[in-house]
């Protein structure tokens, strides 16, 4: 399962890196056992189901080890291996999209004063995590997050879970700063809203 | 400021986004102060958790038992026969989605059907191969293909319901048919 014991070889990802790009399939299987669980988190996010998503983590890896010899070292490992996951779950979610198997039903029709607006009227409860992740709430998240636009979705991830710094999800997305907070906002805000039924909300007088 | 103006600011604040800028005391000034911001806050980050709980929880219960043999397979293809590597990759993704697998199946049906005398035609074959019966209606000149026989590597025999065989020859190089 996920945190299979075997997984932990000690070695640092730069000796674990060059040993691979010598030809060492067991210091390449380190490296594997090491991030898949990281990438599988990510791949998640931001494609449909699970199979797909382990489809993108094994082709992340293999994409890996192909362009290994190009790997400068410039950035570390597993920034390396969440860009090339991040970029296949978002072809993948394109093909999906493409195919019409998967239907995304919001829109940014609203600009940023109705959104703030639509957030003020009602507030969400803070710390609905406190509250046991039960079933119910579960599904619903996973279906609020499919519903969103993919951009949404994909950001939302790659901060929210991953932790990815704003230039750094300029950088992945390729969009500037600003766009990067913007549209962090929208997705944050689209979030609650679909959730809005499960997260205990209360009136708020304005 | 208001909150209009803060809440689109005030998760990059939060995020650090805003160290150095103009607007971050005016954004930390108003959090401080509006009670419905500061709760908006923490309302987001209250789900960016439940996001958190529920993608960890997925990747939990995932079975990764097959995955690291699974990449070390594709690689060594990939190392030794890049071009099967390819094929396989586009067969997994044409099998994952049966309506473009519906037809991938049908052209590489077609593909054979047209390809195998070809290829045995032009010597490629063994030439030690058995007959090979097909049933195919060809819409284009209404002719029903009822049997195919690759008799030797020396040429093809192709019967059709108006009982007309035609002979190709790998000698002619301009692929000219011969009936009888």
């Amino acid at each position: 399962m996920a945190n299979d014991p075997e997984v932990r070889d000690e070695r640092p990802d730069s000796e674990l890196v060059a040993l691979a790009k010598a030809g060492d399939e067991p210091a390449f299987e380190a490296l594997v056992k090491r991030y898949q669980r990281r990438a599988y988190q990510l791949a998640i996010g931001m494609v449909k189901d699970g199979d797909l998503a382990m489809d993108v983590v094994q082709e992340a890896f293999v994409k890996v080890y192909k362009y290994l010899p190009d790997f400068k070292g410039d950035a570390s490992f597993y920034t390396w291996l969440y860009r090339i996951t991040a970029n296949l779950s978002i072809d993948a979610r394109r093909r999906e999209q493409a195919r019409g198997g998967e239907k995304v039903e919001l829109t940014d029709r609203l600009g940023e004063d109705e959104v703030v607006e639509e957030l003020l009227t009602t507030q969400a409860e803070a710390n609905p995590a406190q509250r046991a992740l039960d079933g119910e709430l579960s599904d619903e998240l996973e279906a609020a997050l499919r519903r969103l636009p993919e951009k949404h979705r994909e950001i939302l991830v790659l901060r929210e879970v991953e932790g990815l710094s704003y230039e750094e999800l300029a950088a992945t997305l390729g969009i500037k700063k600003g766009t990067v907070m913007s549209r962090l906002f929208h997705a944050r805000a689209k979030m609650q809203k679909l959730l809005a039924g499960y997260l205990g909300r209360k009136a708020v007088s304005s | 400021m208001k909150c209009v103006e803060c809440l689109p600011l005030a998760g990059g604040w939060k995020d650090g986004a805003l160290d150095g800028d103009a607007r971050e005391d005016e954004v930390a000034l108003h959090v401080a102060s509006c009670a419905r911001c500061a709760g908006q806050l923490a309302a987001f980050e209250g789900v960016a958790a439940l996001l958190r709980s529920r993608l960890a929880a997925q990747a939990d219960a995932a079975d990764f038992s097959r995955l690291a043999a699974d990449v070390l397979r594709r690689v060594r293809v990939e190392r030794k026969e890049p071009w099967r590597a390819r094929a396989s990759a586009w067969l997994t993704e044409m099998l994952r989605y049966h309506r473009y697998a519906t037809s991938g199946f049908a052209a590489a049906a077609a593909a054979l059907a047209i390809g195998l005398p070809v290829l045995f035609g032009s010597g490629l074959g063994s030439g030690s191969n058995g007959p090979l019966a097909i049933h195919e209606h060809t819409a284009a000149n209404d002719v029903e293909v009822e049997e195919l026989e690759v008799e030797h590597q020396g040429g093809t025999v192709l019967s059709t319901a108006e009982g007309t065989t035609i002979w190709l020859s790998p000698e002619d190089p301009d692929g000219h048919e011969a009936k009888q």
